[in-house]
């Protein structure tokens, strides 16, 4: 974890600290009740993919992810128990099975496996910037932020294992017409 | 199908095809590219939504969309084909199999299953959006309003089902003080 950010928080923090708290609004609301649907179901899923695989690496990562989604899920509860807005349904943890009994047309491959959790971490970053962008209140934004922060330190990790084991999907490479060639 | 859209496209192909067709600019093909990569990803992923539950509606539209992704994959395919853009690793369509065998840590609720899905379109569907803004030829625009048009179909019947079955997430209502009483 980055520490000039914690110092940054603090010092926020302090000035937050003496801010008039008005009522949550609606679309702040919105974004929290959103983004605990989101995390829930993201949770749910990716335990399945724990015991799907069985390779070390990808289980290492996914149990990481469902860890932060935890964490997030918790702190996010709370916030909105704390407000008076209500919690979407969500789903219960998946008990441990073993991945070898899988039947192959569930069964999802580590390549597949990897690539959708990526896509929903995408997405949860982008949920999280867009309500930032929404929110009046600082603590919510720094509550928000916090979330962004550990979904993109988790990304950039996740996506170096992604790389090393070639199921980082590359777009065509953009070549400016009269680029100098580089000699080899 | 809504034959108004069609009807319309059919006006507006006529009128684009004697435009002169610039190359299609990075913008355009980063779109192009990613979803067709994701798209294959979420056939993919349907198809296990398909072998993961017994229920009958559910697995119908599993089916209906694992057809729709399958139709604007190979369209898809054979438009960037066309442009020379170069086409991503596909993930492989899944064997059948049976539901009840899957163990039980890996099995998703038909509740899961469903938000699963309607995620899916909500993604695809702002995924086209954004595409639509970002193109520049009509041609390209018209590929993607016909997508778009066909999640929205798909998503109005999908939103109907997990009304009726109880699956639906709703948000908070929102209680102004002072509203009116509605009897």
């Amino acid at each position: 974890m980055p520490d000039l950010l914690q110092a940054l928080k603090s010092v926020v923090q302090s000035f937050i600290k003496d801010e008039n708290k008005t009522p949550l609004h609606i679309g702040e609301a919105m974004g929290c009740w959103i983004f605990l649907a989101l995390v829930g179901e993201t949770q749910v899923q990716t335990e399945a993919g724990i015991n799907s695989t069985t390779d070390p690496e990808l289980r290492k990562a996914l149990q990481e992810a469902v860890n932060m989604f935890k964490s997030e899920k918790e702190r996010i509860s709370a916030f909105m128990r704390s407000e008076g807005i209500p919690l979407p349904p969500l789903s219960e943890s998946k008990p441990i099975s073993d991945p070898n009994r899988v039947p192959l047309g569930v069964k999802l491959t580590d390549n597949e496996l990897a690539n959708s959790l990526k896509k929903k971490i995408t997405m949860a970053i982008t949920k999280c910037s867009d309500t930032a962008g929404q929110t009046i209140r600082s603590d919510v934004s720094l509550m928000l932020a916090e979330f962004l922060q550990e979904h993109i330190t988790f990304l950039i990790t996740f996506k170096s294992l992604m790389r090393k084991r070639g199921w980082l999907k590359v777009p065509p490479p953009y070549y400016p017409p009269g680029v100098q060639q580089t000699e080899k | 199908m809504p034959d108004v859209v069609k009807a319309v496209n059919n006006v507006i192909q006529s009128l684009v095809d004697d435009e002169p067709k610039p190359p299609l600019h990075v913008g355009e093909v980063m779109s192009c590219w990613s979803y067709l990569s994701e798209l294959a990803d979420e056939q993919v992923h349907s198809e296990a939504g398909v072998n993961s539950t017994t229920d009958p509606e559910l697995r119908k539209a599993f089916h209906e969309i694992v057809e729709m992704f399958k139709s604007q994959k190979e369209r898809m395919i054979t438009f960037m084909l066309s442009e020379g853009v170069p086409i991503p690793s596909l993930s492989e369509s899944k064997p059948q199999s049976n539901p009840s065998d899957i163990p039980l840590g890996v099995k998703l609720t038909d509740d899961e299953l469903a938000n699963s899905l309607n995620i899916k379109i909500v993604v695809l569907i702002s995924f086209c959006a954004t595409a639509i803004i970002q193109s520049n030829r009509n041609d390209v625009t018209l590929i993607w309003l016909e997508y778009l048009q066909e999640y929205m179909t798909f998503g109005a019947t999908m939103k109907e089902l997990v009304k009726r079955r109880g699956w639906l997430k709703v948000p908070p209502y929102y209680y102004a003080p002072g509203t009116p009483l509605k009897s």
